[in-house]
């Protein structure tokens, strides 16, 4: 049997797409069934023991065993692409928001986006502060042009449930106080303590922020109503550290 | 060892010393081997998790760069595939090595990618002239865009192909000879494939070419049962059984690579794999005492 033929039907059973094994002329200790089966466990435990390091509070909310489910239906349908796990995940949460298992928890998916926010945020090294000097010295009309910047790898998330306060009830251990009913926009920003930090935002912090990742420029953005006020507040707290100039889009 | 008399100087090191002791890097330890920097002959980091290149991992490796000899051990190139090599992750690896040059860099003899599906698992490779060829051509063009050499280590395996034209040792060999690389020897994998399979560990340590192997994993495995009896699983989830820490006994004798404590699951405080770290160090001084008595 050729190399490329064997592979193909190893991967085949690994992805539960064949379950055919004999031309693999396995041998040893144990039925090849068995011994394929160690292999395919191995496959799915292994990643869905990676998903539930960064989707842990996801994993909280359903529990072990439905959780094991959900990473299996997501490796087959969304089958890992990259040699490196690391990057793997990322559309677990849309996976999530699509799956029929899952609509009995309306807010999963977006704590599936918080949980992918904050492990993406962790990762960063956040070393820029707010280039002042930098600012002050472009003439008054080159200031107007420039763009505002987020820290790399900082998420902006408005969602229709209080995912902040499940979020953080499920790591306290209790979400009975919580209104099921409200609406919750947060930030998540990588720190250089806490490796993430998560504030939750007003509406007009959420549209303000919202309209600088959707690249509207300074000119643009000071028409907003309390827009001093709320520059400050996001350089002060770190939600904004850099900026960029018109031809540097 | 005294490592930190010896490191003060703000210098990276190119070379792992003969039958230093190391241990794998495992995040829940990252700090702890920062702040303490406990005196370990070496570290040896997983290539894939240190990638990013502006990252918080990159940072604390910056600091390990300075106090400890390093080893990069790969998990992802599948240079056992069929597929052709992953330039991207190639790429990344090569960013990596160029900027901490480590003492040792190594991968698998194992494959885990298929038409471009990845499944974060080493997987078994026939022993046949075919796959032989494909290992070595994947791996000389690894090498070739490193500009350094790789060690290959042996792999654990729960099954054999019937396809297969030759022993493991005998392949490892030949990688070894036609792609001039050097060989990572995982003791552990060695005693658990040797009870799962049925062979000698000691044939096996009898007929590995001894001059290329630069690396001696050690490790542990669990035992789980199935219908028809038990077999090893290769889980590096607990400490070094008695079986393999009598392979290192053996292997000692006649090979001075510097050897590694792996521990990837479970795992459990620094304290203990320092133990561990601290047990081989014993090991091996009480081999070499036994040879200068018999001298």
């Amino acid at each position: 049997m050729k190399l490329t033929e064997l592979q193909q039907q190893f991967s085949e059973y690994l992805l539960y797409q064949s379950s055919e094994l004999a031309d693999l002329k396995i041998t040893g200790p144990f039925a090849a069934e068995q011994l394929m089966a160690l292999y395919r466990n191995n496959f799915y435990i292994s990643i869905t023991e990676y998903l539930q390091v960064c989707f842990a509070n996801v994993a909280a909310l359903v529990g072990e065993d439905f959780f094991a489910q959900l990473a299996k239906a997501f490796i087959i349908a969304q089958p890992l692409r990259c040699a490196s796990i690391e990057v793997y995940g990322s559309d677990f949460a849309n996976f999530i928001s699509c799956c029929e298992q899952a609509q009995s928890v309306p807010y999963l998916a977006d704590v599936a986006r918080l949980d992918w926010a904050v492990d993406r945020a962790k990762s960063e090294l956040q070393h820029a502060e707010f280039p002042f000097a930098r600012l002050a010295a472009l003439p008054g009309a080159a200031q107007l042009e420039i763009y505002f910047q987020l820290p790399p790898n900082s998420i902006l998330l408005a969602s229709n449930h209080p995912v902040l306060s499940i979020w953080l009830g499920v790591k306290q251990g209790g979400l009975e106080s919580i209104d099921m009913h409200s609406q919750e926009s947060v930030i998540i920003c990588p720190d250089r303590i806490e490796g993430a930090k998560i504030t939750a935002l007003s509406t007009t912090q959420y549209q303000f922020l919202a309209a600088i990742n959707n690249q509207q420029n300074l000119q643009s953005l000071s028409k907003l109503d309390n827009f001093q006020q709320l520059l400050s507040a996001s350089i002060t707290a770190g939600f904004i550290n850099n900026f960029i100039r018109e031809g540097e889009l | 060892m005294n490592l930190l008399n010896s490191t003060v100087n703000n210098h990276r090191f190119s070379t792992i010393k003969d039958c230093a002791i190391g241990i794998g890097l495992r995040s829940p330890h990252h700090l702890q081997i920062l702040t303490e920097q406990p005196p370990v002959g070496w570290l040896e980091i997983h290539s894939e998790n240190f990638f990013q290149p502006q990252s918080q991992q990159r940072q604390l490796l910056d600091k390990l760069a300075e106090v400890y000899p390093l080893s990069f051990h790969g998990i992802g190139l599948s240079l056992g595939s069929t597929d052709p090599v992953n330039k991207r992750h190639l790429a990344l690896m090569k960013e990596l090595i160029d900027c901490y040059q480590p003492a040792l860099i190594s991968e698998h003899l194992s494959w885990s990618s298929f038409n471009g599906q990845y499944f974060n698992d080493l997987l078994p490779v026939p022993y046949t002239a075919e796959s032989l060829t494909v290992f070595c051509d994947h791996l000389n063009q690894v090498q070739d865009v490193l500009g350094r050499q790789l060690l290959v280590e042996n792999p654990t395996t729960y099954l054999t192909f019937a396809d297969s034209e030759m022993y493991e040792w005998e392949f490892m060999n030949e990688i070894q000879r036609r792609c001039q690389s050097g060989i990572l020897l995982d003791l552990n994998n060695i005693y658990v494939n040797s009870i799962n399979l049925g062979f000698s560990a000691e044939q096996y340590l009898a007929q590995i070419n001894l001059d290329a192997v630069q690396e001696i994993h050690l490790a542990g495995f669990t035992r789980k049962t199935l219908d028809n009896g038990d077999i090893l699983i290769d889980t590096h989830g607990s400490e070094v059984s008695e079986q393999v820490w009598q392979l290192f006994r053996i292997f000692r004798q006649t090979c001075q690579a510097p050897a590694l404590i792996e521990w990837d699951t479970n795992i459990p405080p620094l304290e203990i794999l320092l133990a561990q770290a601290a047990r081989a160090e014993q090991e091996q001084i009480d081999v070499l005492n036994s040879q200068q008595v018999f001298a």
